[in-house]
């Protein structure tokens, strides 16, 4: 390798130049300049090869390097005044969301609550009733004597796999339970 | 080269006088090739930018080496087989001008560089990647980062100042003292003299 960037007598850097060359960065008069030297010079055809070798291994090592972020060129913006405003109001609305679904909860388990007092006449009713058992039966420790489970679930769950639940179970099952919850009240608002 | 009636290599004729000389020896042949090829291959990806082009240009090359390479003075054999690249590259551009490519393609706005995997493998070396990846490491941020948005994300020099919102120059001069660093390491260690 004899090129390398130290001034040349006319004034251009020679490996700087092929850097420039390779990249296709030179105007069309420098390039036809450039490429005559091509045709006499060995030292700058060793340049653009090493120009073209240091590219390639540059494009792969750029690629798997981190990304670093031009910190000397683009200072932090001032944010303008609508921006911070709206930075102000977005922790206010998410406390209002959250107290929402907070009191939608508790509504819903008051209704949960009051679900097997009230009469069986309906469906949706005996859903929730059957679900008050189930818990008591858990509780009490007998449910794998009265409830009849089938083997494969047993060893399902003994095998530790995990279930997946589809959203559309989760949705109908909230739908049936708010459903029953409103049929509760309106029994009691009947009575 | 050795012959005044004219260079055989651009003429292709056979050479008169005492280039009726035995040719390069395979053996010979096989030895230039082994030390040569590589550099000759990355300088017609440079000129031709495009790696099939230049594999093919470099074959040709090697062609010529074994039919008339012998009217070269082995002293200066390596410049003597650039040259005949460089010529067979500028044919190789001529033919394709022909085939409706136009030259200002080569000229004006040269495509990107282009290689195809073997070329690739063939030009860059893994641990080359590693110990680049190092320096770049230890470049100021704006040098890092003009180089990446340039060799990765193939932006030109006039877009980077754009979006930098400097002047052209500034990018050029922090491309420049990247490129400088880089290559020191390059003449120092991968590839020394």
């Amino acid at each position: 390798m004899t090129g390398s960037f130290d001034q040349t007598p006319n004034g251009d850097s020679l490996n700087w130049l092929a850097v420039q060359y390779v990249l296709g960065e030179l105007s069309e008069s420098e390039l036809l300049a450039f490429e005559e030297r091509l045709e006499t010079d060995l030292a700058v055809c060793e340049a653009v090869a090493a120009a073209v070798r240091l590219t390639f291994i540059l494009q792969v090592a750029v690629a798997d390097s981190p990304v670093v972020p031009a910190f000397a060129t683009n200072p932090p913006r001032v944010l303008p005044d609508a921006t911070v405003h709206s930075f102000k109001t977005t922790p206010r609305g998410s406390w209002l969301v959250l107290a929402g679904a907070t009191t939608a909860a508790a509504v819903l388990l008051a209704a949960m609550s009051l679900g097997p007092a009230s009469s069986p006449s309906t469906q949706l009713a005996r859903v929730d009733r059957s679900a008050s058992e189930l818990v008591s039966l858990w509780r009490t420790g007998s449910a794998v004597a009265e409830l009849d489970i089938d083997d494969a679930d047993v060893e399902l769950a003994e095998s530790g796999t995990e279930v997946a639940v589809p959203d559309w179970l989760f949705a109908a099952v909230s739908l049936e339970q708010s459903n029953a919850a409103g049929n509760s009240t309106d029994e009691r608002q009947e009575n | 080269m050795a012959s005044d009636d004219g260079d055989p290599l651009e003429t292709g004729q056979p050479p008169d006088g005492d280039a009726h000389r035995a040719r390069l020896p395979i053996q010979t042949v096989r030895e230039l090739y082994e030390v040569h090829s590589r550099e000759l291959l990355a300088f017609l990806v440079g000129v031709l930018r495009d790696g099939h082009a230049a594999d093919e240009v470099a074959q040709a090359a090697f062609a010529r080496l074994m039919e008339v390479g012998h009217e070269a003075r082995a002293e200066t054999i390596k410049g003597w087989l650039f040259k005949v690249g460089f010529h067979e590259a500028m044919a190789f551009r001529r033919r394709q001008a022909l085939q409706g490519k136009t030259l200002k393609n080569y000229t004006v706005r040269r495509d990107p560089l282009l290689a195809n995997e073997t070329v690739h493998d063939e030009l860059v070396r893994r641990e080359d990647v590693a110990k680049l990846k190092e320096l770049l490491a230890e470049l100021p941020p704006d040098q890092q980062h003009v180089v990446r948005q340039r060799m990765y994300e193939g932006k030109t020099f006039a877009v980077i100042a754009d979006e930098l919102n400097v002047p052209l120059g500034t990018v050029l001069t922090r491309m420049r003292l990247a490129m400088e660093k880089l290559q020191k390491w390059w003449k120092r260690d991968a590839y020394p003299t």
